[in-house]
C-alpha cells in the first residue's frame, strides 16, 4: 500500500495530540524548523520501526505513560488492554507471568497447553523498571525481543511486528545493574524529563485524561479475543480494533492507522536512503567506538596506553567496543527522523540528532572522561550528556575532514575493483580500518 | 526592510551550507559598539545600521548571508573554542608584547583565516561586502590580501611587498595558526600601530573577538585546556592577566561584589589540577544490615523440585502456583562507604618551588588531592608552612571552598622549614570525619622531622606523603616510616608523576577486604 | 568479499582552489628545491672544509652556492622564508652558520630584485656572510642584528643593518656601503679597500683598515681626522695600527 499523504498527517496529529492533552512537556529536539519533545518523538519512532526504546527517568514523570499512549494510538489498542500487557518489574517475577504458562486445567489431565501472556501476544511490549528484574528475566525479556520468538515448555509463539519499551528509573537500593550485554539490545536511551514547576502544576490541577483513551467495550472484546489464544477469530479483532477507532475519532479526532498503513510506513522509511555525507559521517564515528591502533579493536577493560597517537579521538577514552548493533539503530532512527521530516534522503543533521541516543547506554567510558563532563552544566543524565558532547566531537573533526574521508573511501572504492591507486592515509581512525579492509596493515603472522 | 524576516529566510540555507552548525536563530539589533555584529554564547546578533549601510550597495539577502557566513564560520572554523582563542593571542602577544596590538593582531588574523575557509570551502558572498566596508590603511591591506589570495578584484590599497609577504602564509592550516599568527603580526605591526593611535575605530568592521563570545562553560574547558598546553605558569598569567575583565565578567573571579578580581596562578592550578583525575580509597563510615533469612518466590517450571514447599503450594506441582523457599545463607552487612576529610600540609619553604614563579609539582599535586577529595564531597584544611614556629604559616580550616584552598595552597612563604605538630593536631580535631586523612607534601627538609615522624607514625587515619626529589631526609622518613600500615609515600619529580597517586591507599597485607572504590565500574551500567 | 566502499565509488571532493593554494603550493615547492640545493651545498663543502674561514674557501664556497641556485626561479620571500626555515631546524647540518649565511648571502645576490629586504627579528641565528659580495646597484635591508662578516667583500652594493653587527664587518670591502645601526664588534673594517662603513653605535675594535671611510656615530674614525687643538683628549677606546 502506498504511503498517502494521510498516513503522515495522521502520525503528526497522533504526536500532537499527546502532547497538547496527555504528555505534557517542553520541547528539546529541534531541527530544521521544528522543535519536539525528544522523548516523546524518538518513542513514536519505536512504536513505528519495531525498536527497542529504554526510557529512563525519576520516579512518575512518565516514563511509562508516555510509551503507553503511543502505543495505544499507533497501534490502535486501548490503553486497557496495554496495561494488563505491561510486565512489571519486580524480583519475584517469573517466566509464567513473562511469557506464558500451562493451562493448567489441561496439565492436570496430561495435555501441555500453552496460555500465552498478553505480554508476548501483543505488538506493544512494556516493561516496567526493568532495572528490578532480576538478570536472569531481563535476558528472558530481551532475548525474546531480539529474536521476535517465545518458548515455553517446547512450544513457541512467533511475532512478526513488535516494538519493545523498557522503562528504568534511576539507581536506588531496590534495583539491579543493567548489565552490557543486555544494554546494548535497545536501540536508544531517553530520559521522561521533568517539565518544571509550571506544567507540572497544570498535570496536577487537571484530572486524568487517561479516560480518553480507555473504552471498556472494546476493552472487553480485545481481552476476550486474545483470551481465545490460538483460536481467536481475526475478524472478532478486526471488528474490536474499528470499534476503538471510532471511539478515538468522536473523542480525539484523530484517525488512527491501520496495520496495513503502519507497514507500509515502515516498509518506506526503511527504504530511505542514506546521503554520503551522513553515511561518512556514521563510519567515522563507528570508527573511533571500536578502533585500537594497539590491540586491533576496543575490548572490555583493555586501556589504551598514556601518549598512544590517537588519544585525541574517542576510542581513547572508551574502554569498550561499539556493536553492530549500533549502526543498525542509528540508521533506524535517523530514517525515521527524516521520514518524519519529510525529507527524501537521511542527511547529517538526521544523524547527528539521533547518535548521542543511540551511543548513550553503549558506551562505556574512562572514569577521567565522566569526571570531566560531570562538572560541566547540562541538562540530561551524565551518560547522555557524554554521549552528546562526544557526537559533537567527532562532528567537528568530520566537518574539518569530511571531503579528504569521503574522497579516502572514494578511492578505497575503486582499489577494492583493482583500480590502481595510491591508498589514501589521514590521521582518523577510519584511515586505519581502510587500511584493514583493503588488507594493507601488515600481518602479525 | 524587516530584517529579521530576511535572517529568517537566509539562515535555513546558510545552516545547511555550514553543516548544521548548533547555533539559535541569529537576531537583528541596534548595536552600541561600532561592529557589524556581535557574538555572544551562541547567539548570533547582527548591527541594524550595518545592515542598513550596507544594503546601500547590495541586496539585503547578500548582506545578511555573508555577515552570517563569517560569524558561523567563527564558530565552526576559527578560533573554533576558547583554547584556541588564548593561544591564538598568547601567540600574538608573545610577537609584539603589547596587549592592545596582540588583540588587535588576533581579531585581524581570525577573520583572514574565518573568511578565507568560507571563500574556499563554501559559495559565499562575503568578497562583495569588503567592496564596501572600507576603513582605514589595515583594512585596506587586509583588503588587498584577500584579492591577492581569493583571487576576486576588491579594490584594497596596500603595498604590494606586504600583500605578497602576507599571501604566503598558511592560513587554513591549523597545525601551523601560531606560527602563522607570528608572521602575520610581524609583518603587519606598523599597521596595527596606527590602528591604535586612531580614535575612531572603522564603523563597518566585522566585529571584535573578545572573550565575551564564550559561554562561562566554555571558557574553563578552554583555561583547562590552555593550562595545558602553556609551559609555564608565567606564560599563563600573562595571557589571563590581559583578560582579567573578561574573566570577570563570566563569574571566573573570586572575591564578593560584582567586581571579582582573577587571580591567574590560583586559576592555573585549578584548571591543570582538574585535568588530572586521583583515585580516593573510600573508608567504611558506618555499618548497618538486616537479615531476611527465608521468603517464598513462586516455582517456574525449569528450576530445581527440591525446595518446593508443599505446604503453601496446594500440594500440586504446578508452575506459577507452587511456592519454592529461597534461602539466603551467611552473614550481611551494609556499609555505606565515603571519603573523609583532609588536612593538606604544604611545604612552602625557601627549598620548594615558588608557585608563582614556576609550576610548582607541590602545589600541583596539592590541587590534584584537593579537587579528589572535594569531588568526593569531603572538605580541606590547608596547612601551608615554612618556619611554623616563627609565625610563617597560613592555615585554612576545613572548608569546600575552592577557591580559598588554592589561594591557601598559593602562598609562598620561603624561609626555613620546621612544623608545629600543636597545629596540626588542633586541625585535626576540628574536622567532621572522626578520623580525617592526611597529606604532607613536602621535600623533607624539616628541621623538626624526627619530631613529625614520631607524631605521623602515633596518629590514628591514613597519611599520603608526596616527596618533591630526593635527598637524605627523604630516605631517613622512607625507612622509618616503611612498616607504617596507614602511611604511603610517593615521589613526584614529572607532571608524569601525578597519576601514580592513589590518595589514601593503605599497605595490603594489612587488610582484610577492603572494598575499592565504589566508582562505577567498567562492567556494569547504572542509570 | 563485499566492497564496503561502494556507495562512495562515484564521489569527487569538490576542487575549490583559490590563489592561496596556488602560491603556497609554489612557496613549497621552491623551498624544498632551495632546502635540497642547500643540503647539497653543505654536503659538498664538508669535504672542503668551508668552516675555516679562509678567503680563497669563501670564494669557492660561495660560487658553488651560486652554481647550486642557477636553476632555481625565487623571489625575495623565499629568501625570507629560507631564512626562516634554517632558523627552525634542529639538526647538525643547519647549526653551520658559515655555509647557511653565505647561501644566503648568494641567494640575495642572485635574485631578481634590486632591493632585498629581510626581516632577521624573530630568528635566533644571527645569520654571518649577509651583504657578501653584493654587487653594485643592489640594496640589502636587514631587519635586526647580523652575524659575522656582515658585507663581506662588499662590491658596490648598499646593506643597511638595523640592529647589531658582529665581528669582522665590512671585512674586505672593496667599494659600496655599510650602515649598522647600532654597534659592530672586533676587527671592524679588517682589509677594508674601499667604500663607506658607518656605525651608528660603538665601534668594539677596529680592524686593519687599508683603505675607505668609517665612521661612528657622527665621527669619521678613518682615516683618523686630525684631533683638534684641545688639552683634552677623549677616552681611547679602539687602537689603530
Amino acid at each position: 500500500m502506498r504511503i498517502t499523504k494521510d498516513s503522515h498527517v495522521k502520525l503528526r496529529d497522533i504526536y500532537t495530540y499527546i502532547n497538547e492533552n496527555l504528555y505534557y512537556s517542553r520541547p528539546d529536539l529541534h531541527i530544521q524548523s521544528e522543535s519536539a519533545n525528544a522523548t516523546l518523538l524518538l518513542i513514536l519512532f519505536t512504536a513505528l520501526t519495531g525498536g527497542k526504546a529504554l526510557v529512563v527517568g525519576e520516579p512518575g514523570l512518565g516514563k511509562t505513560t508516555a510509551a503507553e499512549y503511543i502505543c495505544s494510538l499507533v497501534y490502535g489498542f486501548p490503553l486497557g488492554v496495554i496495561w494488563s500487557s505491561v510486565v512489571s518489574g519486580h524480583p519475584e517475577q517469573t517466566e509464567e507471568k513473562i511469557v506464558g504458562r500451562p493451562d493448567l486445567g489441561k496439565l492436570n489431565q496430561g495435555e501441555e497447553v500453552i496460555i500465552w501472556s498478553l505480554f508476548a501476544r501483543l505488538p506493544v511490549k512494556i516493561v516496567d523498571e526493568i532495572n528490578r528484574l532480576p538478570e536472569t528475566k531481563q535476558s528472558l525479556i530481551l532475548d525474546g525481543v531480539e529474536r521476535g520468538k517465545w518458548e515455553y515448555l517446547n512450544q513457541s509463539l512467533i511475532n512478526d511486528d513488535f516494538c519493545l519499551f523498557a522503562t528504568a528509573n534511576y539507581q536506588d537500593q531496590g534495583t539491579n545493574t543493567l548489565v552490557p550485554p543486555l544494554l546494548d539490545r535497545f536501540d536508544v536511551i531517553l530520559e521522561s524529563k521533568h517539565p518544571g514547576a509550571n506544567i507540572a502544576s497544570l498535570i496536577g490541577q487537571e484530572a486524568s485524561r487517561e479516560s480518553i483513551l480507555r473504552h471498556v467495550p472494546s476493552e472487553t472484546a480485545f481481552l476476550e479475543v486474545l483470551r481465545q489464544g490460538c483460536n481467536a477469530n481475526p475478524a472478532a479483532l478486526d471488528q474490536a480494533r474499528k470499534c476503538f477507532a471510532k471511539e478515538v475519532e468522536q473523542q480525539c479526532g484523530l484517525s488512527l492507522l491501520t496495520p496495513s498503513e503502519r507497514q507500509s510506513i515502515r516498509h518506506d522509511i526503511a527504504a530511505l536512503e542514506i546521503d554520503l555525507a551522513a553515511n561518512a559521517f556514521v563510519r567515522m564515528a563507528l570508527s573511533e567506538l571500536s578502533f585500537c591502533c594497539k590491540y586491533g579493536q576496543k575490548r572490555s577493560g583493555e586501556v589504551c596506553d598514556e601518549g598512544c597517537h590517537y588519544s585525541g579521538y574517542l576510542c581513547y577514552q572508551i574502554t569498550n567496543c561499539a556493536s553492530n548493533r549500533l549502526p543498525n539503530s542509528i540508521y533506524r532512527y535517523a530514517r525515521a527522523l527524516a521520514w518524519w521530516l519529510g525529507d527524501s534522503r537521511v542527511d547529517v543533521e538526521h544523524v547527528r540528532l539521533i547518535l548521542p541516543y543511540a551511543i548513550a547506554h553503549r558506551i562505556q567510558w574512562r572514569e577521567s572522561y565522566l569526571l570531566m563532563r560531570e562538572r560541566e552544566q547540562r541538562y540530561e543524565p551524565l551518560q547522555l550528556h557524554a554521549a552528546r558532547q562526544a557526537t559533537g566531537d567527532i562532528f567537528r573533526r568530520f566537518h574539518e575532514q569530511r571531503h579528504e574521508v569521503m574522497q579516502a573511501l572514494s578511492t578505497a572504492a575503486q582499489i577494492m575493483d583493482d583500480a590502481d591507486f595510491v591508498p589514501p592515509k589521514g590521521d582518523h581512525p577510519l584511515y586505519a580500518d581502510i587500511q584493514r579492509d583493503l588488507g594493507l596493515e601488515p600481518s602479525p603472522w | 526592510m524587516n530584517w529579521q524576516e530576511v535572517i529568517a529566510e537566509v539562515w535555513p540555507r546558510v545552516r545547511q551550507k555550514h553543516l548544521w552548525p548548533e547555533l539559535s536563530m541569529p537576531v537583528v539589533d541596534e548595536i552600541d559598539t561600532p561592529v557589524a555584529m556581535r557574538m555572544h554564547d551562541k547567539q548570533i546578533t547582527l548591527s541594524a545600521e550595518s545592515c542598513r549601510t550596507l544594503a546601500e550597495h547590495l541586496p539585503a539577502e547578500t548582506v545578511v548571508e555573508a555577515l552570517l557566513d563569517h560569524g558561523v564560520s567563527h564558530y565552526t572554523r576559527c578560533p573554533w573554542d576558547f583554547a584556541t582563542h588564548l593561544q591564538l593571542y598568547a601567540s600574538a602577544k608573545a610577537e609584539l608584547g603589547r596587549k592592545s596590538l596582540a588583540k588587535l593582531a588576533t581579531d585581524a588574523f581570525i577573520n583572514v583565516v574565518a573568511n578565507t575557509s568560507c571563500v574556499k570551502d563554501l559559495p559565499t558572498p562575503i568578497p562583495d561586502i569588503y567592496r564596501y566596508l572600507g576603513g582605514g590603511a589595515l583594512e585596506g591591506a587586509l583588503t588587498a590580501l584577500y584579492t591577492s589570495i581569493w583571487g576576486i578584484n576588491l579594490d584594497g590599497s596596500g603595498d604590494p611587498a606586504l600583500v605578497r609577504r602576507l599571501a604566503r602564509i598558511p592560513y587554513l592550516d591549523r597545525q601551523q595558526w601560531t606560527h602563522s599568527l607570528r608572521r602575520f603580526a610581524r609583518l603587519l605591526q606598523p599597521l596595527f600601530e596606527n590602528e591604535m593611535r586612531q580614535r575612531q575605530p572603522n564603523p563597518l568592521a566585522l566585529g571584535r573577538h573578545g572573550l565575551d563570545s564564550y559561554s562561562q562553560e566554555e571558557a574553563l574547558q578552554g583555561l583547562q585546556a590552555f593550562a595545558q598546553h602553556v609551559p609555564d605558569i608565567e606564560q599563563f598569567r600573562e595571557v589571563i592577566g590581559d583578560f582579567t575583565e573578561d574573566l570577570s565578567r563570566l563569574g571566573l573571579g573570586a572575591g564578593r561584589g560584582r567586581r571579582k578580581t582573577v587571580d591567574a596562578d590560583v586559576l592555573y592550578y585549578m584548571q591543570l589540577a582538574q585535568t588530572y583525575h586521583l583515585p580516593v580509597q573510600r573508608l567504611p563510615m558506618s555499618r548497618s544490615g538486616t537479615l531476611e533469612p527465608y521468603s517464598h518466590v513462586p516455582w517456574e517450571a525449569s528450576k530445581p523440585v527440591q525446595d518446593i514447599d508443599l505446604w503453601t503450594s496446594f500440594g500440586k506441582l504446578l508452575p506459577g502456583v507452587s511456592q519454592t523457599w529461597v534461602r539466603r545463607e551467611g552473614v550481611t552487612f551494609g556499609q555505606r562507604e565515603g571519603t573523609p576529610d583532609c588536612l593538606v600540609m604544604l611545604d612552602s619553604s625557601g627549598s620548594m618551588t615558588n608557585p608563582r614563579e614556576h609550576l610548582s609539582f607541590a602545589v600541583l599535586g596539592a590541587g590534584c588531592a584537593v579537587e579528589a577529595y572535594l569531588r568526593r564531597e569531603a572538605t580541606i584544611a590547608v596547612y601551608n608552612f615554612s618556619d611554623a614556629h616563627a609565625d610563617g604559616k597560613s592555615v585554612l580550616p576545613f572548608s569546600a571552598d575552592r577557591q580559598a584552598i588554592y589561594h591557601g595552597l598559593c602562598e609562598y612563604h620561603g624561609g626555613g622549614t620546621s612544623l608545629k605538630l600543636q597545629d596540626i593536631e588542633t586541625l585535626r580535631r576540628s574536622a567532621s570525619s572522626p578520623v580525617p586523612d592526611l597529606l604532607l607534601i613536602t621535600d623533607m627538609q624539616i628541621t623538626n622531622l624526627e619530631e613529625v615522624m614520631s607524631y605521623l607514625i602515633g596518629i590514628e587515619g591514613r597519611i599520603t606523603v608526596i616527596h618533591i626529589g630526593e635527598n637524605n631526609a627523604i630516605d631517613r622518613f622512607r625507612h622509618v616510616t616503611c612498616q607504617h600500615p596507614r602511611l604511603q609515600m610517593y615521589g613526584v619529580q614529572d607532571r608524569r608523576d601525578i597519576p601514580q597517586i592513589v590518595l589514601g591507599q593503605v599497605k595490603q597485607y594489612f587488610t582484610t577486604t577492603l572494598p575499592r572504590s565504589s566508582q562505577p565500574t567498567s562492567t556494569s551500567f547504572r542509570i | 568479499m563485499v566492497n564496503p566502499f561502494q556507495a562512495f565509488r562515484a564521489y569527487t571532493a569538490p576542487k575549490r582552489e583559490i590563489p592561496l593554494d596556488r602560491i603556497l603550493a609554489q612557496r613549497d615547492q621552491t623551498l624544498q628545491r632551495l632546502l635540497q640545493s642547500y643540503q647539497a651545498f653543505v654536503e659538498e663543502e664538508s669535504q672542503q672544509l668551508v668552516w675555516v674561514v679562509e678567503q680563497g674557501a669563501l670564494s669557492r664556497a660561495y660560487t658553488t652556492a651560486v652554481e647550486m641556485l642557477k636553476d632555481i626561479d625565487f623571489s625575495v620571500e623565499d629568501v625570507e622564508d629560507m631564512c626562516m626555515d634554517l632558523d627552525g631546524t634542529v639538526g647538525t647540518v643547519a647549526s653551520l652558520g658559515a655555509p647557511s649565511g653565505l647561501f644566503i648571502a648568494a641567494m640575495c645576490n642572485q635574485s631578481q630584485e634590486r632591493d632585498i629586504t629581510l626581516n632577521l627579528r624573530s630568528m635566533t641565528r644571527r645569520w654571518p656572510f649577509l651583504g657578501y659580495r653584493l654587487p653594485r646597484g643592489r640594496r640589502l635591508f636587514l631587519e635586526g642584528d647580523v652575524g659575522d662578516f656582515v658585507g663581506a667583500l662588499l662590491e658596490g652594493g648598499e646593506v643597511t643593518v638595523t640592529g647589531n653587527a658582529g665581528n669582522y664587518a665590512g671585512i674586505g670591502m672593496k667599494e659600496g656601503r655599510l650602515y649598522i645601526g647600532y654597534s659592530s664588534g672586533k676587527h671592524t673594517g679588517e682589509g677594508m679597500r674601499g667604500g663607506v662603513l658607518e656605525i651608528k653605535g660603538r665601534i668594539t675594535e677596529l680592524g686593519k683598515v687599508k683603505d675607505g671611510t668609517i665612521y661612528e656615530g657622527d665621527q669619521q674614525v678613518f682615516p683618523p681626522r686630525e684631533a683638534p687643538t684641545s688639552s683634552k683628549t677623549l677616552d681611547s677606546k679602539r687602537q689603530t695600527t
